[in-house]
Formats: structure tokens, C-alpha cells, sequence
């Protein structure tokens, strides 16, 4: 209990210094910890969509091929799970687990909404229970692992 | 950080190392297996890292666990296999 009271009293102080730069500059809203949450689980969608673009029209066997080396779509979502991580890192900074754990669980929802649009798959009802399955079990294991941290 | 032992630090490049080699290997797997499935078809299957790291955690680092990962652990395997099915 200790920590998490640690814990709140340093996101509290960062949430005083951030709303302290936003009246000086509009740069630093942009990191405003739910934005960049929200940024980390959007960039994970479109990097595993990018990737899917990437080896459907750019990668070729043997994988080796030098080619590959310069797959457009792979690069930019290799940028974008970079961008992803490094949000999620910022978020999680500030961001109660509880709260970023669950929106992690929307990942799923994400990429299949995204899958679905952009790629043009059909996904079967069939498909879209299990997934929403999936989605609610991450949900309930990201759960679990905010008590853990706040036992500790 | 100063104070830290060489063999420490040793120790800790090494977990780094074996992680990121973890990670490359694991990221060439699933450009791999891109190529063969649909993305919607394929993406719920990552929710089993959570199923492993689970029962990892309960095995081998015998830590205590609740009936929310339990729960959790469940919907994954069955949401897992009524995607597979699909």
C-alpha cells in the first residue's frame, strides 16, 4: 500500500508539472500521458498492419534476399512499434496500471476493427467471439497483475 | 548505480542481450507466419504470451497467483480456439 500511495503522489506532481508546460507551449500537450496511451495503442494496430502490407506485396523467399532488406512497409512498422513502445513507456509513467492494462486489452479489438477495414478481411462471426474472448481475457490476466503490484 | 558490483552488471547485459535476440527471433517468426494467415486470424493468438507467462510465473518463479489470471487464462484458451476454428 506503501508504494501505491508513493506512486500517486509522483504521478500527482507530474500531472501539477505537465499542466504547468502546457500553459507555457502546445508542444507538451502532446505528451499529455493519456494521449500518448492512446497514441501507444493505435500505433500497435497500424504497425501490425503495416507488416501484413509489408510481407503481402514487398517480401519475397529466401528471406535473405537483399531486398527485403529494404521493404518500405516493414521499415515504417518497425518505426511504429518503436513509436508504440516508447509511448507506452511515457504513459506508463503517469498513467495508473489499472487503467493502461485494460486499454492494452483493446489491442485486440484494434487490430482485428483495423484488419477488417484496411486489409479487407472477412472475418467470420465465429472469428469476432473469439477475438472479443481473447480481449476479455487479457483484460482479466492485466487485472490480475495491477493487485499483484499493488500487494507488493 | 556506482556501487553496483562488475558481475552485477555483467549479469544484467546478458538478460539484455538474451532479450533482444528473444525478441528479434520472435518478431522474423511472425513476419513468417504473416505471410501465411490473415492478420485477424493470426493477432489473437499473441494473447497466449499471457497463458505462458501465466504458468511461467506460477511453475518456475512459484509466485502466488489470483482467480482473475486463472479466469483470464481461460477466456484466452477458449477465445484462442474458437479463433482457430474459424
Amino acid at each position: 500500500m506503501l508504494k501505491v500511495t508513493k506512486k500517486q503522489t509522483e504521478s500527482d506532481s507530474f500531472l501539477a508539472e505537465s499542466a504547468d508546460e502546457i500553459k507555457e507551449s502546445r508542444k507538451s500537450r502532446f505528451f499529455h500521458p493519456y494521449l500518448q496511451l492512446f497514441i501507444s495503442v493505435v500505433l500497435t494496430a497500424v504497425s501490425q498492419i503495416l507488416l501484413k502490407i509489408g510481407v503481402d506485396t514487398q517480401f519475397v523467399s529466401p528471406w535473405y534476399t537483399t531486398s527485403n532488406f529494404f521493404a518500405f512497409w516493414i521499415w515504417l512498422g518497425i518505426l511504429a512499434i518503436i513509436g508504440s513502445l516508447f509511448s507506452w513507456l511515457f504513459a506508463l509513467k503517469s498513467v495508473p496500471l489499472i487503467i493502461a492494462f485494460n486499454l492494452a486489452a483493446t489491442n485486440h479489438i484494434m487490430v482485428a476493427i483495423g484488419s477488417w477495414l484496411f486489409l479487407g478481411e472477412t472475418i467470420s462471426s465465429q472469428r469476432w467471439i473469439g477475438i472479443f474472448l481473447v480481449a476479455l481475457g487479457v483484460f482479466f490476466v492485466g487485472r490480475s497483475a495491477t493487485r499483484a503490484e499493488e500487494k507488493l | 548505480m556506482s556501487d553496483q558490483s562488475t558481475s552485477t552488471r555483467t549479469r544484467r547485459r546478458l538478460d539484455l542481450a538474451g532479450g533482444v535476440l528473444a525478441m528479434t527471433v520472435g518478431f522474423f517468426t511472425w513476419l513468417a507466419l504473416l505471410r501465411r494467415f490473415d492478420l485477424s486470424y493470426l493477432y489473437p493468438f499473441e494473447g497466449i504470451d499471457r497463458v505462458l507467462l501465466a504458468v511461467a510465473a506460477w511453475l518456475i518463479l512459484k509466485e502466488k497467483t489470483t482467480r482473475d489470471l486463472w479466469v483470464g487464462v481461460i477466456l484466452i484458451c477458449i477465445g484462442t480456439a474458437f479463433v482457430a476454428g474459424s
